[in-house]
């Protein structure tokens, strides 16, 4: 499942050393190329279910075991284990596709809550003028937002610490048709 | 005019606010004025310093007309609602291509009634920037209850509150979606 070039001994450490240090850490190409694009594929037939609360976050849910399966498997708890230095306890995982007017908002129901993050992005095209950007950052506004741009079969780990707050940019209607997927992964 | 039962909340749009000319010329003066990018999780667009700043003669003859008894006893005639002469925020928009303003209810201490002058062209359906006004589900928003395509030289204006949800919708082309807005206290 994972590129093989992220699970070397050595790359992993170099991997663990970045997200202690920076609080987050981003991997592009994150699993196998032929893997990746029959994922793809496939949850791409998947409109999934709409979810919406104005005030809150627009987005449908999709429900695919498949992908919950290859991230709650044995071989990546393992490697996510290795990243963040710690066994990796109980996981919550949501699969979302967000579209042209969908988006979430930065709520107080995050806040004070400490834990690890990850999203794996899924997507044919994504151009970052179309939006869709997931931002965290703290509270008083102050410090260097942290940015992930939508790109496919790219991976995510923050440290969500208590002061802060995250959100999915509203995707706008340069994006037409395009969407993109993102499988976000909760470890307290 | 019946601002008090419109739903789904109090609001009136009043057409034809100013004279023509009057707005010709303070729309000329409004896209003269430096607009500022604003980018947050909630909106996307542009907007220019407190215009209570402006040195534009136009605009400051638009402060003083909102800053005057008339106009403050002519909101309280039409709304029911006891605003302070003079005490009211300001500062020009622009939404172009792209631009937007999420689900929110505005409430703030001291904001009683919101307000938008538009002065732009009129825009259709297609061009987006509608003004949606939400109905309130329980403290949360619920379903679109009233739209309102920008129209030139018209003034909107809604009681601020826990249930006032509301929503710029994105703007869709070419069109320039001009406005003066704030809050009147």
């Amino acid at each position: 499942m994972i590129n093989k070039s992220y699970t070397d001994k050595e790359i992993v450490v170099q991997i663990k050393d970045a997200f202690s240090e920076n609080g987050f850490v981003r991997l592009e190409s994150f699993i196998d190329v032929n893997e990746y694009g029959n994922l793809n594929s496939r949850i791409n037939d998947e409109e999934g279910e709409i979810a919406k609360i104005p005030d809150r976050y627009s987005y449908s849910l999709i429900d695919n075991l498949e992908v919950e399966g290859l991230f709650a498997s044995d071989k990546f708890n393992e490697f996510l284990g290795k990243v963040i230095g710690k066994k990796v306890g109980k996981m919550t995982l949501s699969v979302k596709r967000f579209g042209w007017k969908d988006y979430t908002l930065v709520h107080d129901d995050e806040a004070g809550k400490e834990e690890i993050r990850f999203f794996f992005i899924l997507t044919d095209k994504w151009n970052v003028e179309w939006g869709g950007n997931i931002v965290y950052l703290t509270d008083d506004g102050e410090g260097q937002p942290i940015v992930f741009p939508i790109t496919g079969n790219s991976f995510c780990i923050v440290k969500k610490r208590k002061d802060m707050h995250s959100f999915v940019k509203y995707v706008n209607n340069l994006a037409g048709k395009n969407s993109f997927v993102v499988v976000e992964g909760k470890i307290k | 005019m019946d601002f008090a039962k419109n739903m789904p909340f109090p609001h009136l749009l009043i057409e034809s606010f100013l004279g023509e000319k009057e707005a010709e010329r303070l729309a000329l003066a409004l896209k003269k004025e430096e607009f500022e990018e604003k980018d947050s999780d909630l909106f996307s667009f542009k907007q220019t310093q407190d215009l209570h700043y402006s040195e534009n003669k136009e605009i400051k003859e638009f402060v003083k007309m909102l800053e005057s008894r008339e106009f403050a006893e002519r909101i309280e005639k039409i709304s029911g609602i006891k605003v302070k002469k003079g005490a009211f925020d300001l500062a020009g928009s622009l939404y172009e291509n792209t631009d937007y303003l999420l689900c929110h209810d505005d409430e703030l201490e001291g904001r009683k009634i919101a307000y938008v002058y538009y002065l732009c062209e009129d825009f259709s359906e297609k061009d987006g920037g509608a003004l949606a006004l939400l109905e309130d589900d329980n403290g949360k928003p619920g379903k679109s209850g009233k739209r309102y395509s920008p129209k030139w030289n018209s003034l909107m204006i809604f009681e601020v509150s826990k249930r006032s949800w509301h929503e710029v919708e994105e703007v869709i082309g070419k069109k320039k979606r001009y406005a003066i807005g704030g809050w009147l206290h």
